[in-house]
């Protein structure tokens, strides 16, 4: 038969850790819940971007994402365009490429998927009048190299 | 003599200091609060968040290791416990954990269950289900805990914490009496007992040099009913150090002993009994091993290929159908039946009185180091190739919280070790939990069948070669990561 431990009565170190986890707690959340999110995608409503990625139907091995980038009906150039390739599960690799502008407008991101599964594209685009762009792409099922 | 860690310096005050688990939990409270938090407001995307990185990177990574290592460390720090405590100051459970549900039935379910949601949603994906995942695991701790007395949540239904007690049995360390004399003598069991302070408990007076130089304190005893005079390994055991801290004596010590060789022990324990009587934590046993394999299976392609074959056949057009039906099969089908199997087997070669159902009770613990070993190369597998984007990740997340890159622009160039550095590791991780397997099998034979032990183990040895080839060739494969929150 189980004896029940008895009630521990209030003691100071236990009042002051109590006190402790409160305090930690306030202020992170303070800190987290007070501040604004920076980062985070931004863009305009009078800009079009579009990409499209070959092979289409994505393997392990080399892909290009080709992104086209419009502002008021007018191809956008000279913009720094950069790729930030995820696996949906967190902890794995990513993948980093510069892209290069391979006429007005259209920039071509040469990348490696590197294993296969679900992927998550987060393309940035710095445009020449200082405006920022950040645009999602998922990837879903990428399958080994060769099988299509 | 033999080695007691609370003895050692600095790391044996620190371990008997009386706020070391107070401090610990602080700090994992605090963690399970970024956790939540960032989850909950963070960036959506699971490699960009703390809640999925920490928590199924990081502490998944981290708990097989310290519990292989240093035993139920996890549970000694787990924040759960300190937010409950102080929430029974203001209300005292009084009931008790009913018979009927059993002693661990609930909890291999909700075991089972935690695997399967995690397969079944995605969990990795999903900061803010990951964060809800938190806060669901604390309110379920503290639900059940008002409800009712002792530790009952972490005996009868924490799913992670039977997890913890299972791979702890292949610890080097556990708390044990040091001087059994000593315990004959003791008159007060605080231990197990506890006690109020001097003057309010008549029956302890003082009664050591400890106390007389620390004073007699209240102290809680175990509340897993762990009577140190008859306790044997590390099942049930939370590593609170309660005992240690109860003691007046000073005769808990922290020791070291034989990995896993408490699941030969079959003598009477305390809170437990003796392991061949009971089902629930063979069962257990045998959903640690073959969860570990299905676990690890469900990140491959061809379990991709038998999850869509099934829902072709059955015509499902949800998941639940074909991945409930695997686990179905991988968690209650195969394990019973390979079990029944070798146990027949056993039982016809061998002249013993223990039917097919009792050998099978007492051999399935023999699987749990294979099982470990998996866990183990699986989990270090993302650890130690994703060990390193902890810091982009909390860079990121300051970035997110205050707008300033206080500890710098997130460096994604922070990684971990190549997969194929790793893999070594993880054959390596398999076979050792193979060979452990192998050892437990034949030396429960050797227990329960003296003479013919060589032929008893057999079944057994041939269950483990089999299922080592399994393990094998799923690490081979390449490692699929899939997750619908993608949507794709």
């Amino acid at each position: 038969m189980p004896v029940e431990p008895l009630a521990r009565r209030k003691t100071p170190a236990l009042r002051g850790a109590a006190n402790a986890v409160t305090v930690v707690l306030a202020v992170a959340s303070f800190s987290l819940l007070a501040c604004g999110r920076g980062g985070g995608g931004t863009g305009g409503s009078d800009l079009d971007f579009s990409s499209t990625l070959a092979p289409a139907a994505a393997t392990v091995g080399p892909a290009t994402l080709t992104v086209r980038l419009r502002e008021a009906g007018r191809a956008v150039t000279g913009a720094a365009v950069r790729l930030e390739a995820h696996m949906s599960h967190p902890g794995m690799a990513p993948v980093m490429a510069d892209a290069t502008e391979r006429t007005p407008g259209v920039y071509d991101i040469s990348f490696h998927f590197t294993m296969q599964g679900d992927w998550v594209l987060l393309v940035s685009a710095a445009l020449p009048n200082g405006r920022r762009v950040e645009r999602r792409v998922d990837i879903p099922g990428v399958r080994p190299g060769g099988v299509r | 003599m033999r080695a007691d860690l609370l003895q050692w310096p600095i790391l044996g005050t620190y371990l008997r200091w009386r706020h070391f688990r107070t401090t610990n939990q602080i700090v994992l409270l605090v963690v399970a609060f970024a956790i939540v938090l960032h989850g909950l407001l963070g960036p959506d995307l699971a490699p960009k968040n703390l809640a999925t990185v920490l928590t199924w990177v990081h502490y998944r990574g981290l708990l097989i290791g310290v519990l292989l290592i240093a035993a139920n460390a996890f549970c000694s720090a787990c924040p759960m416990i300190l937010v409950r405590d102080l929430a029974r100051r203001a209300h005292k459970p009084v009931r008790r954990w009913p018979r009927w549900l059993g002693r661990k039935w609930v909890a291999v379910v909700l075991f089972a269950v935690v695997l399967f949601a995690y397969e079944l949603f995605d969990l990795w994906a999903l900061p803010a289900a990951t964060a809800w995942v938190v806060i669901g695991y604390f309110g379920a701790a503290l639900l059940v805990d008002l409800t009712f007395k002792g530790a009952t949540f972490c005996t009868h239904v924490c799913p992670v914490g039977q997890f913890n007690f299972v791979a702890s049995t292949l610890s080097p360390l556990e708390l044990r009496a040091r001087d059994r004399d000593v315990c004959r003598t003791c008159a007060t069991v605080d231990c197990i007992r506890g006690r109020r302070s001097l003057g309010s408990d008549p029956a302890h007076p003082v009664s050591s040099k400890r106390e007389s130089r620390r004073g007699v304190r209240p102290q809680r005893g175990c509340e897993l009913a762990l009577f140190m005079p008859v306790k044997t390994g590390n099942l049930d055991c939370t590593f609170c150090l309660d005992c240690v801290q109860a003691c007046p004596h000073d005769n808990v010590a922290l020791g070291f002993r034989v990995p896993g060789d408490e699941l030969t022990d079959d003598r009477r324990r305390s809170s437990i009994g003796r392991l061949s009587r009971r089902p629930d934590l063979a069962a257990l046993s045998l959903v640690f091993t073959f969860g570990a394999l299905l676990n690890g299976f469900a990140m491959t392609g061809p379990a991709d290929a038998v999850e869509s074959a099934i829902a072709g056949a059955l015509g499902a057009s949800s998941e639940a159908v074909p991945l409930g039906l695997m686990f179905i099969l991988a968690l209650i089908v195969a394990p019973l039946a390979f079990c029944a199997l070798a146990a027949l087997a056993t039982h016809q070669l061998t002249t013993s009185d223990l039917t097919v159902r009792e050998i099978g009770i007492r051999f399935a613990y023999a699987l749990v180091p294979l099982g470990a070993g998996v866990w183990l190369a699986h989990y270090a597998f993302h650890f130690l190739t994703g060990v390193g984007t902890i810091v982009p990740v909390t860079q990121s997340a300051m970035l997110d919280a205050s707008g300033r890159a206080w500890l710098g622009e997130p460096n994604w160039a922070w990684l971990g070790m190549r997969g194929g550095i790793v893999f070594p590791f993880e054959i390596g991780a398999v076979l050792l939990g193979a060979l452990g397997s192998c050892v437990l099998a034949y030396k429960i034979a050797e227990r329960e069948y003296p003479r013919v032990a060589e032929r008893a183990a057999i079944p057994w040895l041939v269950l483990v070669a089999g299922l080592l080839a399994f393990a094998l060739w799923m690490i081979a494969l390449p490692m699929e990561m899939r997750g619908t929150a993608l949507g794709g």
